[in-house]
């Protein structure tokens, strides 16, 4: 677990230092969500378990990134009504409702 | 300067050809870039501990956990403003679309082929599609 917790915050360095030094804003944008804790996560599921498990955790992944793409969407109005903050926790409620609609023909099949 | 002035403003650098501005860089806080570490870090612990609780499907829900965007738009906004912020959020959204073909292109891949090939191609597929969809969405 230590181990996954220190290559998923090394990947959203690597990551974020990229998108920092990239212009303009919208395409460094492409760069908050990348597969940073996706990459470090697989990679150790696989060394650990195997590509059966590795398969599961990306078949599962299809919900939260569905969820990732209606948090993006919900944020950029909210983040006009409100600081940043509250705009990033109350967009959570975006992401969780389209994670947990995919999620249900995902964790059934 | 407007709030509108400065909208119209950041739109039409949307257009601009993307760049690496190493010398922006140096304006990175170690602190910032410690919430980002922090906000990778707890999210994997997160996902490893749900895929314990509730097997590596659930887990893997996680995995598209939008920590790192979360931290940025604050840091984003701190730094500069609110519509830096949400030019940010926009380019997040293909950016998401991207990582669904990432996880499409892993959960197809895996057990099919090396892991180190599968997870290769799923990067290919993220970074492709969503560069592929800034280009055709924004850039003139």
């Amino acid at each position: 677990m230590l181990i996954k917790g220190l290559a998923g915050g090394g990947l959203v360095l690597a990551f974020a230092l990229l998108s920092a030094g990239l212009e303009p804003k919208r395409f460094a944008g492409l760069f908050s969500a990348a597969p940073a804790v996706a990459l470090a996560g697989l990679t150790i599921v696989l060394l650990d378990k195997g590509a059966h498990d590795a398969h599961q955790n990306a078949v599962g992944m299809l919900a939260g990134s569905a969820g990732m793409v209606a948090y993006a969407a919900a944020v950029v109005p909210l983040l006009r009504r409100l600081h940043a903050s509250r705009a990033a926790a109350a967009a959570l409620g975006a992401w969780t409702l389209a994670a947990a609609v995919v999620a249900v023909p995902v964790l059934v099949a | 300067m407007s709030a509108a002035d400065r909208e119209r403003g950041i739109a039409q650098r949307v257009a601009e050809r993307p760049a690496l501005a190493p010398g922006k860089l140096r304006e990175v806080r170690r602190r910032d870039l410690a919430y980002r570490f922090l906000a990778g870090a707890l999210t994997s612990i997160g996902a490893g501990g749900v895929t314990l609780l509730f097997g590596a499907r659930v887990g893997g829900i996680l995995l598209a956990f939008p920590a790192i965007l979360a931290a940025s738009l604050t840091l984003i906004e701190e730094q500069e403003d609110s519509a830096e912020a949400r030019e940010d959020a926009r380019g997040a959204t293909m950016g998401g679309l991207g990582l669904a073909l990432f996880a499409a292109v892993a959960a197809l891949t895996l057990g099919n082929t090396s892991g180190a090939v599968a997870l290769l191609l799923a990067t290919v597929a993220w970074f492709a599609s969503a560069f592929l969809g800034y280009l055709v969405a924004w850039f003139k």
